[in-house]
């Protein structure tokens, strides 16, 4: 399991694969969330994104979230959002995909 | 700008127009009140200010105007005169219609708010120059004018590359959900697999819809910066003022952002009816498109529901509907709960007649409740009559003024409601027949102005309201003669003068020597005194030869559930309003004493005339000797009911009686008692005159 920097966190958790983020996830740490967002799709289990410690995000990582989630989809694994900050579930709103997101049937 | 915060202006607008009314109407008799000057003033500002402050600038402009002229009758540069008063009471009604359209000018206000500032303009600082100072655009067409709530639809598209430029399409949201309320939906399908996706590019595209008081210019203003790096197109969805109509089928928005061209649209009205399900089983737009449209849809019809709730209601959100609904609910639960205390009773359960007794003190807690939300003050319709009052008396040429006392009392909305035509007759007597000319008052030694006085205030459970003139009064001989030459009297020996003014409120009597438009047709009085009796009231009159007039109501505060003594006469079971009730005495018939009208109680040295019920019930013969007599009060008169027994004080649900019953003389409705039966309500007042105080026990 992956650490590479400290906004994003990959672990396993009695067969999870729980991806913690932490702080501000934008534009420049897009990079290292595809790679862990790659690195759980391919451990092939269930994942979890823990986004309560999360106080910033932009567009990048919101869509590095559905892209992963829709991969997730294909490869039959449980992909989870939870537990989520206030500030993040309102610029999830905000942005308009908040509905999206979290709707299994979208997937 | 929130339309919670349009909804307090127009509240707190409403009161200040009633204050403003009321103070003009004041002026008028006191031109040189600087106090009422300032209060105008105060007022006036308030509107401007909060009007400015939610979003009704033309009302604000408009007030400006007004304000600017009473600033100079404050500073003494100018004098307070009939047509400033007049002015000011055409701009109070201007005002209102401006608050009731939310500020929207149509072209009646236009010539209204044209013609009142055109007259305005001659106290206005600008006095004598071409331009009156009116500062209000009154020429621009409506739209423009008006700054209405307006929906606009963004579909904002960004470039692939436009992260490079350090732009995050979150901030244009932040920033737009500060100029109203937005929704937004974001279209993901663009989207590519993780194991493709270049995470600096863009793929998302969003339409979002906003609400808001912003110009479209003030909408693309936010999308500058990043114009040469995505594709924005903003549209105006909806402006009307009038929202009274529907808003647009899912089928005309698709159609309209052109994701469904006419011809699909077409074919699938072939099909079966248009509804999102069959769009998305079609294809043809994907489901986010879909739920897009629903989206401004339910938002439009939304907010044209809100905008409408916030014009035609005041504080209180509640339809009368719903809340005569309340109170009939509350009178089932009355009397469902009177079955529970008899079960008990009878049963002798005490665990049961404790949850009764539990359940009482809640249920009449629900039913105060309930009560307290209808009960309204009464002042919103004494402040009719100023205007009324003032009007008239103009009309007549006779100075009168009126005064208020305790407009805060408060009576049920139903007992407002039908108080309001007998008030304005009885006020109509008082400026027609009572009050007298200026010349008139003066030759006897009065203020050439004349006073009608109304006050309001709670008595025993009751309200009075009482209605006061300093006018000529009443000449019993004349009214004496009148109900001799119109019949309406039993014999030629002429009873008191109080008797005498009892014929008033006889049909078909009238003094007036002059048909006017005010009053003399002889059809009021009569009318008045039986609107008062089935409001379950009662009126008395007094009135002092040179002095005046006065005449009291006396009103229930409620029409829905009363509190009533029962009694059982012969095998009935009757309810007497308990708030007429003065005493219980338990005597013996043989104890009565005898006189020419009748049979008589002595209670505390007074001799008080009874009516045995048993007679009006057809059961003469069954007045046991152990008799109970009930002492109301009717009428300023006291009577003695007789009953064979009394079973107690309850609370009693007024149901009314069917047409076939209505005409039964001496009840007024009934009530389902406890254990199913039904009992008569006494109309106390009409009793008494059934029985003409000649019955015999």
């Amino acid at each position: 399991m992956s650490q590479l920097d400290n906004a994003c966190k990959l672990v396993d958790s009695n067969g999870v694969s729980i991806l913690t983020l932490k702080g501000k996830v934008k534009i420049t740490e897009a990079t290292c969330l595809k790679e862990l967002l790659i690195e759980a799709v391919n451990e092939g289990n269930p994942i979890r994104v823990d986004m309560s410690e999360l106080e910033d995000i932009d567009i990048t990582m919101i869509q590095l979230l559905f892209s992963a989630r829709n991969k997730a989809a294909t490869f039959d694994l449980e992909f989870n959002i939870f537990p989520i900050s206030v500030q993040t579930k309102e610029l999830l709103r905000t942005s308009g995909v908040l509905y999206e997101l979290f709707n299994p049937n979208n997937v | 700008m929130s339309l919670d915060l349009q909804a307090i202006f127009i509240e707190e607008a409403t009161y200040l127009l009633e204050d403003l009314e009321e103070a003009f109407l004041e002026l008028e008799s006191a031109p040189d009140d600087m106090e009422l000057v300032a209060r105008i003033f105060r007022a006036m500002h308030t509107i401007k200010g909060s009007g400015s402050m939610c979003s009704f600038p033309n009302l604000s402009a408009f007030t400006h105007e007004f304000e600017t002229a009473f600033d100079r009758v404050r500073n003494g540069d100018i004098k307070i005169t009939k047509e400033l008063i007049e002015i000011g009471l055409d701009s109070h009604g201007f005002i209102g219609r401006m608050v009731k359209t939310l500020d929207h000018v149509n072209p009646s206000l236009r010539e209204e708010s044209k013609n009142i500032l055109s007259r305005l303009h001659k106290y206005s600082p600008k006095e004598g120059a071409d331009n009156p100072g009116i500062e209000l655009d009154l020429s621009a067409p409506d739209e423009v004018v008006s700054l209405d709530w307006a929906h606009y639809r963004i579909r904002f598209t960004p470039n692939p590359g436009i992260f490079k430029y350090a732009i995050d399409p979150i901030t244009i949201f932040k920033s737009l959900a500060e100029l109203g309320e937005v929704c937004n939906v974001a279209y993901i399908k663009d989207i590519p697999d993780l194991f493709e996706i270049n995470e600096f590019a863009c793929y998302m595209s969003w339409e979002i819809i906003i609400s808001t008081q912003d110009s479209r210019d003030k909408l693309v203003e936010l999308f500058e910066f990043v114009e040469d790096d995505c594709e924005v197109n903003v549209e105006m969805i909806n402006q009307e003022n009038d929202f009274d109509d529907d808003y647009k089928r899912l089928g005309d928005i698709l159609l309209e952002r052109g994701d469904l061209t006419k011809e699909q649209v077409s074919q699938l009205f072939e099909k079966k009816p248009l509804v999102g399900e069959i769009i998305e089983e079609s294809g043809l737009v994907p489901k986010e498109k879909i739920d897009s449209a629903l989206l401004e849809q339910e938002l439009v019809r939304s907010d044209r529901e809100q905008k409408k709730q916030i014009v035609t209601n005041d504080s209180i959100r509640v339809s009368s509907a719903r809340l005569e609904m309340q109170m009939d609910l509350v009178g089932e639960l009355v009397i469902s709960l009177a079955s529970l205390h008899q079960l008990a009773v009878d049963r002798g359960d005490v665990k049961l007649n404790a949850i009764s007794e539990d359940l009482e003190h809640l249920v009449t807690s629900i039913r105060d409740n309930v009560l307290g939300i209808r009960m309204l003050p009464i002042g919103g319709t004494f402040s009719k009559f100023r205007r009324l009052v003032r009007d008239l008396s103009s009309e007549q040429g006779k100075q009168i003024e009126m005064v208020t006392y305790g407009a805060e009392t408060e009576l049920d909305k139903t007992v407002i409601d039908q108080l309001s035509d007998p008030l304005v007759h009885l006020i109509r007597n008082s400026l027609d027949h009572g009050i007298e000319l200026p010349e008139e008052r003066a030759a006897n030694g009065k203020t050439e102005k004349g006073f009608i006085t109304l006050t309001a205030k709670h008595s025993q459970g009751h309200v009075l309201i009482e209605i006061k003139d300093d006018g000529k009064g009443i000449d019993p001989d004349i009214i004496w003669k009148k109900s001799q030459e119109k019949s309406l009297t039993n014999g030629d020996e002429r009873p008191s003068d109080k008797e005498i003014l009892q014929y008033i409120f006889a049909p078909g009597f009238s003094t007036a020597e002059a048909i006017t438009n005010i009053s003399g047709r002889g059809v009021g009085m009569d009318v008045v005194k039986r609107s008062i009796e089935s409001l379950r009231g009662s009126i008395i009159l007094e009135s002092v030869l040179g002095e005046g007039t006065t005449i009291t109501l006396q009103l229930p505060l409620t029409l829905a559930i009363i509190e009533g003594l029962l009694v059982e006469v012969g095998n009935e079971s009757l309810v007497i309003p308990l708030a007429m009730v003065v005493e219980c005495v338990e005597t013996k018939k043989s104890q009565l004493e005898s006189s020419r009208k009748g049979q008589l109680i002595r209670v505390r040295n007074s001799l008080i005339p009874c009516l045995p019920l048993q007679n009006w019930l057809g059961n003469q013969t069954h007045i046991p000797e152990n008799i109970q007599i009930i002492i109301v009060n009717i009428d300023d008169e006291q009577y003695g009911l007789i009953v064979n027994d009394v079973i107690g004080q309850q609370q009693i649900v007024i149901k009314s009686l069917g047409s076939i019953y209505q005409s039964i003389e001496g009840v007024s409705g009934a009530t389902i008692l406890g254990d199913g039966a039904v009992a008569l309500i006494l109309d106390l007042p009409q009793i008494v005159k059934l029985f003409q105080v000649t019955e015999q026990v």
